[in-house]
């Protein structure tokens, strides 16, 4: 019983920053309309330079701060002079773009810093409170918070902000931008430089976790691919819905079956929502446009 | 007698052109199949010929090339012609090399347990390219992303059939008409080359003839397919069980080269490399898919002497940056464009001197 | 049995919004009907429920006295119904002749399984007059050839009823000339071809078809003869009124 009721309150926790790393994908989705498989390289530098802020003795204040700004200009910068200028050979090129950016990235950081795992910093070690028999950590009540914040953030930002609006539409109709009077090349900037920041909050959560190494938060990837085609690719809410059942569901096989078989059944999930619903469980109905 | 020779003039006159330009050839990977195939032909006798001359250990990285190439060319009739995102090449290839594995160990005659293999992989394909090609594009690297990150665990957990993870041993005494199948044979080196050259004719041929067509329209033109008839769905699964046999194929070569395979031979990246060694030698190619198999294969070996091995990625993501800013067709077409051009000039400067 | 297009209270919703209300009109066999209406009146959503793209929320086409209710889109072309684009939906990678092909892969059952030789692909594009085009790809032709090779491969299957979207739209005076001049010839050789055009050119459309029917916002506002519609006021009000306004956008 308490396997069970810790498997179900750590899925939720472990959830949300799945729910987070989906969120990632579907802005930058939203704005240009492919997939970018680099975020997760992104972070990693982010990580690295904020582990390097922190081994200097700022502290973890100043390492969040480094990590999320590193990142955020990473992010901007591969969009925005590689990615969303190879879009005029097509979106298969610029998705194609994004592993070849994610390759250069891991092979730089290789070099420089190595493969080996390092232990990252979280924000605090001490329990904070039992919840159903089980016991939460700070760090995970904080990145609660903080990925609820984000959540409510964003989609405030999609629904009531100018420029959320242009991004909203700019990917069905490219005339939005210019309607709202914003350019759309800097609205898919935005995309990036939003989904830039949004995986190096997530680094800062997984990486304590699954402590740091060039491909570390890569993993995370998978779990963010399977949350947006479960949630459907459009929803926000989706992402995050999808997100925490994954991560539920993950730690039930880890727990009751076998850790080795949670990627098939994540996996198998997936393929079951497209035989379903193959536009994810929120995820709009696309209309053939003629 | 002159009428009908004016009416003939006419004729000509009216149809400039029998067949494609030279660029849109080169552009669309489409027709000029005598050529293609004497340029495969050329391209695998040099390859025979470097194998050959090598020593073993650089000869065993061939034949991996060669072995990686046939998953190329499976792959690239996904992102050739559907224009959809394929990292499940080294699933397939899993498949195959553990199915062969498995089979023989349980008493089946290898040939059999090859052909068995191989059957496996594509009907296991058939059936997960079911829900797959339900996403559309490009968004169907997120499901074979998926699988392959799934498959090492996978092999782990399924340690019965696959001996987890310390592995499992393909046949050592496969010997088909007295052909010495392992490591860095010549027989293995000519046994690759020959069913690449084989299976890069039939792509050749199926792409220029009906199947090749439709496969196109579905990838081009979607919904014009679907108003003359064709079912994009049922041509999505067939392509995709194409590139499946073909990565089974090259997964049973791969566990008869390597004699011993376990889960770290099949990591996500094995289906990147077979993706991205399409799309820098080019999707279109036939024998292009050689040459990104030699990028795969060959390549991080060569640039082991000039660069620490944990660069290679930076060279790999680098030119696939640059075949991308080149317009994505790939390093086989602008050859392909450039030789006329070369063989022009050659022409000239001999005409003048 | 009726023969030619019945479309009986059809009604399609996106969203919420009708963007066809209760709509019924007919087309006799070999009827040539032109479907008139501003931007955003429904006509083109009416050709994508008549070939099946999208699926009506009420109502029924009957084609030939069969409803085709329960027949897919891609098995449409079977039952003699065949259709063209607004923007051309080409293969890049396949010339224009191997792309007119495409539409011979499914000729209705009820034809004869091999076609007249006058009826070859090769032989319409030379009737629509861009046979010169035959070995290029799209890229490499003229807007208004890709739009006719559309048209060629249409027709490919021997349909008994062709829709066509918009077919002058995007071409240059000259190719509009070189395009009624085409339909003509198409007129000429199949005799019995009912044919739905949806256009914005009203001289064109005007020019070739003996009947209209007009919609506005969904609903249908006129239909009968091409003279007695184009005099009509609430048709000059709705859409002849705007018509300076409409022609401005794509």
């Amino acid at each position: 019983m308490d396997l069970l009721q810790a498997s179900i309150v750590l899925g939720v926790v472990v959830g949300i920053v799945y729910a987070l790393s989906g969120a990632g994908l579907v802005v930058i989705f939203r704005t240009s309309g492919y997939i970018s498989f680099a975020q997760g390289d992104i972070a990693a530098v982010g990580l690295f330079v904020g582990l390097a802020a922190y081994k200097a003795g700022g502290g973890y204040g100043l390492t969040a701060v480094t990590v999320i700004l590193v990142s955020t200009v990473l992010g901007g910068l591969v969009g925005g002079l590689i990615t969303i200028p190879l879009e005029r050979h097509g979106h298969l090129p610029a998705a194609l773009s994004t592993i070849g950016v994610g390759l250069i990235i891991g092979g730089i950081l290789n070099v420089t810093v190595g493969g080996d795992p390092r232990a990252f910093p979280e924000v605090s070690s001490a329990a904070a409170f039992d919840f159903a028999g089980v016991r939460l950590g700070w760090s995970d009540i904080v990145g609660m918070l903080a990925s609820a914040a984000i959540f409510i953030g964003l989609g405030f930002f999609f629904r009531r902000s100018r420029i959320g609006i242009a991004m909203r539409a700019v990917n069905d109709n490219r005339f939005a931008g210019q309607i709202l009077g914003v350019p759309d090349k800097r609205l898919k900037l935005v995309g990036w430089i939003v989904a830039g920041s949004l995986s190096g909050v997530l680094g800062l959560f997984v990486a304590p976790i699954l402590s740091l190494s060039p491909v570390s938060v890569n993993t995370l990837l998978v779990f963010g691919f399977c949350a947006i085609v479960i949630g459907g690719f459009d929803s926000i809410f989706g992402a995050l819905v999808a997100g925490v059942s994954i991560g539920v569901l993950s730690n039930l096989t880890s727990a009751y079956v076998d850790p080795n078989l949670v990627p098939t059944v994540l996996w198998a999930a997936m393929l079951l929502v497209l035989l379903i619903r193959p536009n994810g469980l929120f995820g709009r109905r696309r209309l053939v446009r003629v | 007698m002159t009428l009908q020779k004016d009416v003939e003039t006419q004729e000509s006159a009216r149809r400039p052109r029998r067949r494609l330009s030279a660029r849109a050839a080169a552009s669309t990977g489409r027709g000029r199949v005598p050529a293609r195939l004497l340029t495969l032909a050329v391209v695998a006798v040099a390859v025979l010929a470097f194998g050959f001359a090598s020593a073993p250990s650089v000869r065993y990285a061939v034949i991996l090339s060669v072995i990686y190439a046939i998953a190329i060319l499976g792959n690239n009739a996904v992102l050739g012609l559907l224009g959809e995102m394929n990292l499940s090449g080294g699933v397939t290839m899993a498949l195959g090399a553990y199915g062969f594995c498995w089979f023989s160990a349980q008493g089946m005659n290898p040939a059999l347990a090859a052909v068995t293999a191989v059957l496996l992989t594509a009907l296991v394909s058939a059936v997960i390219a079911i829900p797959t090609t339900r996403l559309r594009g490009i968004f169907t690297a997120l499901a074979t992303f998926a699988l392959a990150y799934a498959i090492p665990t996978l092999a782990i957990y399924l340690k019965d059939i696959t001996g987890g993870d310390e592995g499992t041993s393909a046949p050592y005494d496969f010997a088909p008409f007295g052909l010495e199948l392992s490591g860095s044979t010549w027989d293995m080196l000519t046994t690759v080359v020959v069913i690449f050259v084989l299976l890069g004719a039939l792509s050749l041929y199926l792409f220029n003839a009906r199947p090749g067509t439709t496969a196109l329209v579905v990838g081009e033109a979607e919904l014009a397919g679907t108003t003359t008839g064709i079912s994009h769905r049922t041509v999505k699964v067939v392509v995709w069980t194409w590139a499946g046999t073909l990565g089974g194929i090259a997964g049973v070569l791969y566990a008869l080269a390597v004699g011993f395979i376990g889960p770290t031979g099949f990591s996500f990246m094995l289906g990147v490399w077979i993706l991205v060694g399409g799309v820098i030698a080019g999707p279109r190619s036939v024998w292009g898919a050689l040459l990104g198999g030699l990028f795969v294969g060959l390549l991080p070996v060569e640039l082991q002497s000039v660069v620490p091995p944990a660069a290679t990625g930076i060279i790999f993501g680098a030119i696939l940056l640059i075949a991308l800013l080149a317009g994505g067709r790939g390093l086989a077409e602008w050859i392909e464009r450039a030789a006329p051009k070369m063989t022009e000039l050659i022409r000239r400067r001999r005409a003048a001197s | 049995m009726t023969t030619g297009l019945e479309v009986r209270d059809l009604t399609m919703t996106f969203s919420g919004v009708d963007a066809l209300a209760q709509v019924s009109f007919s087309i006799g066999e070999g009827v040539w009907l032109g479907l008139i209406g501003p931007n955003g009146s429904g006509k083109s959503t009416m050709l994508n429920v008549l070939s099946g793209l999208y699926r009506p929320r009420a109502g029924s086409v009957v084609m030939n006295g069969h409803d085709l209710q329960a027949v897919r889109a891609r098995h449409r072309i079977r039952q003699g119904l065949s259709r063209t684009f607004q923007h051309p939906q080409l293969a890049a990678s396949l010339t224009i002749l191997e792309n007119v092909m495409v539409g011979a892969a499914h000729r209705p059952t009820a034809e004869a399984p091999s076609p007249p030789a006058s009826d070859s692909g090769a032989e319409w594009l030379r009737r629509l007059g861009c046979d010169e085009y035959a070995e290029h790809l799209p890229s490499e032709a003229p807007y208004g050839v890709q739009k006719l090779a559309e048209v060629a491969r249409a027709l490919m299957s021997a349909p008994s009823l062709l829709l066509l979207d918009e077919p002058a739209a995007g071409l240059s005076a000259r190719e509009r000339v070189d395009l009624v001049a085409a339909l003509k010839e198409i007129r000429r050789h199949r005799p019995t071809l009912t044919l739905c055009l949806v256009e914005h050119d009203v001289g064109l459309v005007a020019s070739l078809c003996s009947e209209l029917a007009v919609l506005s916002a969904g609903r249908l506002i006129a239909n009968g003869p091409t003279q007695t519609v184009l005099a009509d006021e609430a048709v000059k009000v709705a859409y002849l009124g705007t018509r300076s306004t409409h022609d401005a956008t794509p």
